[in-house]
């Protein structure tokens, strides 16, 4: 048994008081003001005076480079990191090489991963095969080997015959199709966001529209044939809006940002610096606006890091060379707290929602620090001053938060009962 | 006396088909006597032709034709002038110049059959793409009363390429007309989106169906259409949507297994289930002819006059 004294829950249904929390085995057995054992004895107790206890956070973007034949993050490495910065569970982008796409790949995976027991590990799959956006995926099979989400993601599935395929097949199982909203004809050979600074910096544009259109004929289709669709790493205010109306006109649908687009325009980009090149690109001020009041409103459903690793020469290199994506994991609670819940732009039960018990809904797993819920934890040390830098040789540090200087730390995380990460190290 | 012609199941009556499958019981008799010819269409000809490639469909009529004693002239899909760029038509025309009495039609476009209304022959179709097949409907029809002895009150799960298959939409109107409670079981991709209004069940898994039906009618998989591109994969086809031996041990007493043929071994039921005693495929074949006698009788011999 486990318990955690003296810390401040926020039990992710409204309540954020000091209590202290109970683990036995996998479950949370009891929430109490004041929980004292007899049987001391076995109890591990942990003190969690000053800290912030959290219903375990879910990632639900993170490309892990396993298989793959670059050395870049395998998917032990990168559920480590992914404990490192606060999370008990993820859902793994099936672009891995080859992708996953059969059942047997996801069983692959799965046998990879189990090697940190605890931790929900979900790997997606995609929607057509090879990732070709030609013939759809054997989504029966994959829904048996326990797949709840398909997605492409680093392409959009661009043929409209094929989504309609898709989106009827996907549902009779009751798949999310989770999509990449970029309609290639448009995006091209993109870099960075089409504007002042791709007119001065002389690097291809990545329209806005590409990104709006794609969604556009997304919430078009699913009028007609209706499935669970998500959009992820929305960028743009004409996004928000697209997704704020089809939601209000009942459409069951949801959407993710990331951390760097609440926070970062394409003004970083000034310097060439490959570290602040992702898809979709960094946009514009009055964009990060938008993304923002769209997460506060609850038109944008939860925060997904799209943690995206790459070798130092795939980005140490000509920055139209250099592959796009940033790395995410270790970041993404300190920056969330930082920016929108220390400054009262969120609470700590909005910061939740959109962290764990959202992505734990749409991948089946149950979040709240709460009697009988799993003990899935994440403890946060919001006093914690510290300076972004790299540090494990075996992590790839392709951040634009780099030198950033943050407020709060992931302090411990247990997941399914297991202590993995306490006093900012990881266990075991 | 303008000829009569049966292109959809629409062109029949509820009580014709009574009729029909009437007279196909006798034909049926006649098929097993050792003359099994009767003098009904003497002097008549029936015209066959197939312009998309059949060996099952167009052999059925054309012994049913025999047995009833008309004259027939076949076209098969390779060399027919149609092929050679002929239009419907100016074929329609020589048929008529020659006084053929009923043209008997597969061809690959839906509808096509109505374009040839207007002329001295009966036009029975034999397939016409994805549209209908109305004498695969009746032969299923006439199976189904064979063998389970009654029209009213049967539920029929029709499973497979539903948004392919004529035979599916010529089965669905002649069972609706018996007011069969039917459900249509496929993946969503192979079912026409839309079907609201209809009165028929949907569902997407064949095992929830198998325990509850008098008839599980699978659909062939059309492996040389597009239908490939409609799902992932044989596997996963299978998996959900094969007839197998588990779900045989699910059926119903007295419930029965129906396939249009010809079976694809393996994809829409395996090979056990194939020959075990509640597939009536052969009986389908069988019943296919005497069937085709008693359409070709009706349409032609003035049984089924205006
Ligand atoms: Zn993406």
């Amino acid at each position: 048994m486990i318990l955690l004294k003296d810390g401040f829950v926020v039990d992710g249904y409204g309540k954020e008081e000091k209590m202290d929390v109970l683990v036995n085995e996998d479950i949370i057995a009891e929430v109490a003001p004041l929980i004292n054992l007899s049987e001391a004895g076995k109890v591990k107790v942990l003190d969690c005076e000053g800290k912030v206890i959290l219903p375990g956070l879910i990632d639900f973007h993170v490309h892990f480079r396993d298989p793959s034949p670059k050395e870049v993050e395998s998917i032990d490495q990168g559920i480590e990191r992914a404990i490192y910065g606060g999370f008990t569970g993820c859902l793994m982008m099936p672009n891995t090489e080859p992708p996953i796409d059969t059942p047997e790949m996801v069983h692959f995976v799965r046998e990879k991963a189990a090697s940190i027991p605890g931790f929900d590990f979900q790997p997606a799959a995609a929607i057509t095969q090879g990732r070709e956006g030609e013939r759809i995926v054997e989504m029966g099979l994959l829904k048996e080997a326990g797949v709840k989400v398909l997605t492409d993601d680093g392409n959009y599935v661009q043929s409209a015959w094929v989504m309609k395929m898709a989106l009827r097949y996907a549902s009779a199982f009751d798949l999310i199709l989770m999509q990449h909203p970029e309609e290639k004809s448009l995006s091209a050979d993109g870099q960075v966001n089409e504007g002042l600074i791709s007119a001065s910096l002389g690097l291809r544009e990545l329209p806005k529209a590409a990104e709006e259109i794609a969604i556009l004929r997304d919430l078009t289709l699913v009028q007609y044939y209706p499935a669970r669709i998500h959009f992820t790493h929305i960028s743009t205010a004409g996004a928000v809006q697209l997704l704020n109306k089809a939601k209000s006109s009942g459409l069951k649908v949801t959407a993710d940002v990331t951390p760097h687009h609440l926070l970062l325009t394409e003004k970083e980009l000034v310097r060439f610096d490959p570290n602040f090149k992702m898809k979709p690109p960094l946009r514009t001020e009055e964009d990060i606006k938008a993304v923002q009041s769209g997460l506060i409103n609850e038109v944008i459903d939860l925060v997904a890091t799209d943690h995206a690793p790459h070798a130092l020469e795939d980005k140490e290199t000509e920055f139209e060379k250099a592959a796009f994506g940033v790395a995410g994991l270790d970041t993404a609670l300190s920056l969330i707290y930082q920016e929108f819940v220390f400054p009262r732009k969120l609470s700590w039960t909005d910061l939740v929602r959109a962290m764990s018990l959202k992505p734990a809904s749409l991948l089946g797993y149950i979040r709240g620090i709460k009697p009988g819920f799993p003990a899935s934890i994440t403890i946060f040390d919001p006093e914690k001053e510290w300076v972004y830098r790299k540090e494990k040789s075996e992590w790839a540090y392709n951040s634009p938060f780099l030198g950033w200087r943050l407020k709060g730390k992931v302090f411990g995380v247990i997941a399914n009962g297991r202590l993995l990460c306490w006093e900012e190290k990881l266990l075991g | 006396m303008k000829p009569r012609h049966l292109i959809s199941i629409d062109d029949l009556k509820k009580n014709e088909i009574e009729v029909l499958l009437e007279n196909a019981a006798s034909y049926k008799e006649i098929s097993t006597r050792e003359v099994k010819k009767v003098p009904a269409l003497r002097g008549k000809t029936v015209a066959l032709c197939f312009i998309e490639p059949s060996t099952r469909t167009r052999a059925s009529f054309e012994i049913a034709a025999k047995r009833l004693s008309a004259d027939t002239l076949s076209f098969q899909s390779k060399g027919t002038s149609l092929e050679k760029g002929e239009s419907i038509k100016d074929m329609a025309k020589t048929l008529q110049a020659m006084k053929i009495d009923a043209l008997v039609l597969r061809h690959s476009s839906c509808g096509v059959h109505y374009q040839l209304t207007d002329y001295d022959f009966s036009v029975i179709n034999a397939g016409d793409g994805m549209h209908e097949h109305p004498t695969q409907a009746l032969l299923d029809l006439f199976t189904i009363k064979d063998k389970i002895g009654r029209l009213e009150n049967l539920k029929v799960a029709i499973v497979g390429d539903i948004l392919h298959s004529r035979v599916a939409r010529s089965l669905i109107k002649v069972l609706k007309l018996f007011e069969a409670e039917i459900t249509l079981v496929a993946p969503p991709t192979l079912l026409p989106p839309f079907l609201t209004g209809l009165d028929l069940k949907i569902t997407n898994f064949l095992e929830e169906v198998v325990s509850e039906v008098d008839i599980v009618y699978l659909l062939r998989i059309q492996k040389e259409r597009a239908a490939l591109s409609y799902f992932p994969s044989e596997r996963e086809y299978i998996r959900f949507y094969s007839f197998q031996l588990s779900h045989l041990k699910k059926l119903k007493k007295g419930s029965f297994l129906m396939h249009p043929g010809p079976i694809n071994r393996g994809w829409e039921l395996s090979s056990e289930v194939a020959d075990s005693d509640v597939s009536l495929i052969e009986e389908q074949v069988e019943n296919g002819v005497a069937v085709r006698m008693a359409v070709l009788s009706y349409f032609l011999a003035g049984e089924g006059g205006n």
